[in-house]
C-alpha cells in the first residue's frame, strides 16, 4: 500500500521502548498524564497520553493547537516546556501521542490546599513571587498572541523546591488575529471565568486570562475561591454581589450583551472584606485585575510594573 | 483611505508573499474578498476615533492589543523565515507545481463553501507548501518517485485544510464533507487521519504562522 510506503519513510522511536512509565499522575481532557523516566538520559518527565482512536477525524483540535502553542512559547522560563512529541500504539495497536514535557512536582491547587489543611496562611512574600511569575508568563503569551482561556489553580504548575511557576494545559489557547473570532462560549472553568464571557460575549481578549489571573490572586490570599458559584448565573450573582451588579455607567455597552437581563441591584462593597489580609498596594492591583470593563482592565505587562511588586526580588524570576 | 487603495495594497501583500496562480485563483472569490475588505474598514474606523464606540463597532480592539513591544518583531521576523522555502521547488518542477495548483484551487473552493476565514486558507496553503518542499527534499535523499503522485499532492490537500481548520475555526466539517467538492481522488478518514499526522511530523508541530492578518 502506498500509504504504507509513505509513512514508513518517518522513523519514529517508540514511546514505549523510550520511556519507563512510573506512575500515573493525572487526567486531562484527552488522556492520562503520567510521570515517567526516559531511558536514555534517566530523566524524569511527565508523559501527557492523547489517543486518537477514539477521535476518528484525526488529530483532537486541542491537541494541535496545544503543541503548536507550546512549539511557539517554551523559550520562556514561565510556561511549562515541551520536550518531544513521540507516536506510539497502544494495546491494541492504536496511534497514540506521547507529549513528553518536562516534569514538575506539584501544582497552585495542590499547594493551596496544603496550607488550608494545616490552618496557615501562605506567606505574602511567596504570594508576591508566584503572582510576579504568573504575570510574567501570561504577558509572555499574550506579547505572541496567544490566550489561555481556562487560567486556573490546577493548571499552574510549581516546583516547591525553587517556588518556580509555570503555565500549563494551553490545549484550550487561542492565536488570535486580528480582528478577534468569535469563540465557543461554554470553555472556562466557572469559578474563574470572566463576566463578559458569562454574559456571552463571544468576541473576547486578553482580558478573560487577567481577570482569571486576579481570581487566583484573591485564592492566594485567602485559600478560597473568591467567586465559588455552581451555575453560570450563580457565578454572576457571586460577582455581582461583591462588585456590585453592573449597569452602562461602570460598564458601557454591558446591557446589550447576549446574556444580559434583570438581576438584583448590589451595591459595590470593599475588596477588602472578601480578601482580608492583602495590604493596600495588594488591594489596588487586584482591583484593576477585577475591572468590568475588559477594555480597563489592567494588561499582564502593566500588572508586572505595578508597585506591590516593588520590594520583590525579581533577579531571579 | 480610497477603497481602490487599500485593495492595491493588499494585493502587493499577496503577490509578495505567493506565486500568482494563488492570486489568480483569489478572483474567483470576489464577494467573500468584499466582506473582509468590509471588515477592514471596520478596523480603521476604530483607529481613527477618539473615544470607543463600542455600540457600532464589530471590531472588539483593547487599547493594549495594539501595542507592540519589542520582542514581537523579532519573534513575528523569525517565524517568517520558515515560510520563505518553497517557491524554488515550484520553479524547478511543472508537473508539482500544476499539481499544487490544483489543490490550492480545490482549498480555496471548500473554503469558500464552509465559509472558513482567510486565514484558514493561509495557513492551509502554508502548510501544504513546506511539506511539499520538505517531503520533496526527503524523497530526493532516497532517491525514489513518490514525489510525482499527484494523489499524494491532493492527499496533502486534505490534510492540511483539515489541519488549519482544526486550528482557525470553531467548527471542523469531517473527513468525508470536507471532500465533497469534486477532485479525482475521495480518501478515506483513517488515510486523512495518518496524513495529518505525517504532515504535523514533517512539520515539527510548527503551525503557528505569521500573515498579514497577524498586523
Amino acid at each position: 500500500m502506498e500509504m504504507e510506503k509513505t509513512g514508513a519513510g518517518v522513523a519514529v522511536l517508540s514511546a514505549k521502548e523510550a520511556f519507563e512509565k512510573l506512575e500515573k499522575v493525572g487526567e486531562g481532557t484527552y488522556g492520562k498524564v503520567y510521570r515517567a523516566r526516559e531511558k536514555a538520559t534517566g530523566k524524569i518527565v511527565a508523559l501527557k497520553k492523547t489517543r486518537l482512536h477514539e477521535d476518528q477525524e484525526g488529530v483532537p483540535p486541542t491537541t494541535l493547537r496545544e503543541v503548536s502553542i507550546l512549539r511557539m512559547l517554551s523559550r520562556d522560563p514561565h510556561v511549562v516546556r515541551l520536550m518531544d512529541v513521540k507516536q506510539g500504539q497502544n494495546k491494541e495497536g492504536k496511534t497514540v501521542l506521547y507529549l513528553v514535557f518536562e516534569y514538575m512536582d506539584t501544582d497552585l491547587k495542590k499547594f493551596i490546599r496544603s496550607f488550608r489543611q494545616t490552618g496557615q496562611s501562605i506567606p505574602p512574600q511567596t504570594i508576591k513571587s508566584l503572582m510576579y511569575q504568573l504575570c510574567k508568563g501570561i504577558a509572555f503569551c499574550h506579547g505572541h498572541g496567544i490566550l489561555h482561556r481556562d487560567l486556573k489553580p490546577h493548571n499552574l504548575l510549581m516546583d516547591r523546591k525553587t517556588m518556580m511557576l509555570k503555565i500549563a494545559d494551553l490545549g484550550l489557547a487561542r492565536a488570535f488575529t486580528v480582528p478577534i473570532k468569535k469563540y465557543t462560549h461554554e470553555i472556562l472553568t466557572l469559578w474563574y471565568r470572566a463576566p463578559e464571557v458569562l454574559l456571552g460575549a463571544t468576541h473576547y481578549s486578553m482580558a478573560v486570562d487577567i481577570w482569571s489571573v486576579g481570581c487566583i490572586f484573591a485564592e492566594l490570599v485567602t485559600k478560597q475561591a473568591l467567586f465559588a458559584g455552581d451555575s453560570e448565573l450563580q457565578q454572576l450573582l457571586h460577582i455581582f454581589r461583591l462588585l456590585g451588579t453592573p449597569n452602562e455607567e461602570v460598564w458601557p455597552g454591558v446591557s446589550k450583551l447576549k446574556d444580559w437581563h434583570e438581576y438584583p441591584q448590589w451595591n459595590p462593597k470593599s475588596l477588602s472584606t472578601a480578601v482580608p489580609g492583602l495590604d493596600e498596594l495588594g488591594l489596588d492591583l487586584l482591583s484593576q485585575m477585577l475591572e468590568y470593563e475588559p477594555s480597563k482592565r489592567i494588561s499582564a505587562k502593566k500588572a508586572m510594573e505595578h508597585a506591590y511588586f516593588n520590594d520583590l526580588d525579581k533577579g531571579h524570576l | 483611505m480610497p477603497l481602490h487603495h487599500h485593495l492595491f495594497l493588499e494585493e502587493t501583500k499577496m503577490a509578495h508573499r505567493y506565486p500568482k496562480p494563488l492570486l489568480d485563483t483569489l478572483y474567483c472569490l470576489e464577494d467573500h474578498i468584499h466582506w473582509e475588505e468590509e471588515e477592514q474598514v471596520d478596523y480603521n474606523e476604530y483607529s481613527n476615533t477618539t473615544t470607543t464606540n463600542t455600540n457600532s463597532s464589530n471590531v472588539v480592539l483593547l487599547e493594549h492589543d495594539l501595542f507592540w513591544d519589542h520582542e514581537e518583531l523579532p519573534s513575528l521576523l523569525a517565524k517568517e523565515h520558515q515560510n520563505q522555502l518553497s517557491n524554488t521547488l515550484l520553479q524547478n518542477n511543472l508537473v508539482l507545481a500544476s499539481s499544487r495548483e490544483e489543490a490550492v484551487e480545490w482549498i480555496l473552493k471548500v473554503n469558500a463553501r464552509y465559509s472558513f476565514s482567510t486565514l484558514t486558507a493561509v495557513l492551509a496553503v502554508n502548510y501544504l507548501d513546506r511539506f511539499l518542499f520538505s517531503f520533496r527534499f526527503q524523497n530526493d535523499n532516497n532517491d525514489n518517485n513518490n514525489n510525482n503522485n499527484p494523489w499524494l499532492t491532493q492527499l496533502s490537500a486534505v490534510a492540511c485544510l483539515s489541519l488549519a481548520a482544526k486550528f482557525e475555526e470553531t467548527h471542523v466539517p469531517l473527513f468525508i464533507d470536507l471532500q465533497l467538492e469534486e477532485s479525482k481522488y475521495l480518501f478515506e478518514a483513517k488515510t486523512v487521519k495518518r496524513m495529518e499526522i505525517l504532515v504535523l511530523s514533517t512539520l515539527g508541530w510548527k503551525m503557528i504562522l505569521v500573515t498579514p492578518l497577524h498586523s
